[in-house]
């Protein structure tokens, strides 16, 4: 895993990528938070299971000691962990998600993102996207994927 | 071997059908819980030869895990019916062959390609294991990047059990399970890990192979089968990390099957059908198996 901070007028930003697996050290990689940590998770690429235990333990600490967290661009590989563990995000701490699209047209996948102010006004109908190929990119994942989410 | 297969709606019937003596294998009809219950209090088989048809959704299946006749479940929820039963019954031919050591992978797909193997001798080699499977299935298979890093996840979790879970001293308690998972550990012979793969353009398919053969499989199916069934974990220090990462795995559209001889061997064997359409990926016909003591 790779992190990457930067701080902004909104509060620390901390950029995450890669694999978050047993390597994984959030302590040491993202160092310490006062009152607000924006995520941003568009390059995080998978995550085991110590993965998620690490990721649990930390952000958990953190909303603990009054951190307000919030997660930007989370890609499918974030998403789908809420399919599985009550305590991996607090679902209003989602700001916006990649969404998984695939154009049967000419095979191809893409990820869009979308915020979830955007996806709830839709009642979670995910729009059409025109493929470059000409064809209709559409959702490609079942309702499971935003459940976590509608609540 | 040709497996001979024999569907069953009635459970009734099996005692007729066993006493024939010519049949291989019985896929019985348990869809309803009332039936999977029947089954269980009634049923006096070998459970090699029974595998049942079930829908994920049975609530009855975790605890009734612990019955011996309840080891192989082809999973109604997924994929095309009538495919399923015929791939699958090629897939237990396979496993059930008794002149057969080792689970021989390549018979798993139509058209394979040669059979990579690698032997772990430390734990630092799982990185670059997965690092040479992601190169592969990028450069030979056409699949979106998500599958390919669902599949790497998988092979982790597998990977990490077998160098970390499966050990055990003399009294048949695990020996590193304790240990931090990011811990560089030598592998001497009898920890050494192997890992099989072949792909045939249409499927991928691995074995990881541990030299204890101590696995809990009753355990690891019931996270599977919970894990299947839409429930939530609640991830905290004392969550079994094998469970909880198979059942996602199986979940993303993984089958699973676990050949174990007690203190000899596991194999575990994963088995993916490649899609272009995550959707299709996720709801592909899948089976979980469990052979052998």
């Amino acid at each position: 895993m790779e992190a990457v901070k930067r701080d902004t007028p909104q509060g620390a930003c901390v950029y995450l990528s890669g694999a978050i697996d047993e390597t994984a050290s959030f302590d040491q990689m993202i160092g310490h938070v006062s009152s607000v940590l924006q995520v941003n998770c568009k390059g995080v690429s998978r995550i085991n299971s110590i993965g998620v235990k690490s990721w649990v333990r930390y952000f958990s600490n953190l909303r603990k000691n009054g951190v307000k967290l919030k997660f930007f661009e989370c890609s499918s590989a974030v998403i789908q962990q809420l399919e599985f563990f009550q305590n991996f995000i607090e679902s209003e701490e989602v700001e916006s998600l990649g969404v998984p699209l695939f154009c049967s047209s000419c095979r191809k996948n893409e990820e869009k993102y979308f915020t979830v102010k955007d996806l709830k006004a839709a009642s979670f109908q995910v729009p059409v996207v025109k493929c470059s190929c000409g064809g209709n990119l559409v959702f490609d994942d079942t309702k499971e994927y935003f459940q976590a989410l509608m609540g | 071997m040709k497996c001979s297969v024999v569907l069953i709606a009635d459970w009734s019937e099996l005692p007729s059908l066993l006493s024939l003596g010519h049949l291989d294998l019985f896929l019985i009809d348990v869809s309803t819980e009332q039936d999977f219950e029947t089954y269980v209090q009634h049923a006096t088989t070998s459970a090699a030869q029974v595998h049942l048809i079930v829908n994920s959704e049975l609530s009855s299946i975790p605890a009734s895990l612990q019955s011996e006749h309840c080891r192989s479940f082809l999973i109604r929820t997924y994929g095309n019916f009538e495919e399923t039963a015929k791939a699958y019954s090629r897939l237990i031919t396979i496993a059930s062959s008794s002149h057969q050591e080792k689970f021989a992978i390549e018979d798993l797909l139509k058209s394979p390609s040669e059979v990579n193997q690698v032997t772990l001798t430390h734990s630092d080699q799982k990185i670059e294991c997965l690092n040479q499977v992601r190169e592969y299935l990028i450069h030979h298979a056409v699949i979106s990047e998500r599958i390919v890093e669902i599949i790497l996840n998988g092979l982790d979790e597998i990977l990490m059990n077998a160098i970390y879970d499966a050990p055990v001293d003399e009294n048949g308690n695990q020996r590193l399970t304790k240990i931090p998972r990011n811990t560089p550990i030598a592998l001497d012979e009898k920890n050494q890990v192997e890992l099989h793969t072949v792909y045939d353009g249409q499927s991928f398919a691995f074995k990881v192979v541990d030299h204890f053969g101590s696995v809990n499989q009753l355990k690891l199916l019931k996270h599977i089968f919970l894990g299947s069934q839409d429930h939530l974990f609640q991830m905290n220090e004392a969550i079994a990390n094998a469970g909880v990462g198979l059942a996602s795995t199986f979940r993303m559209g993984a089958s699973l099957m676990f050949i174990s001889k007690k203190g000899i061997r596991t194999e575990v064997v994963v088995y993916f059908k490649l899609c272009s359409s995550f959707r299709e990926f996720k709801n592909q016909f899948r089976f979980l198996a469990i052979h052998g003591s």
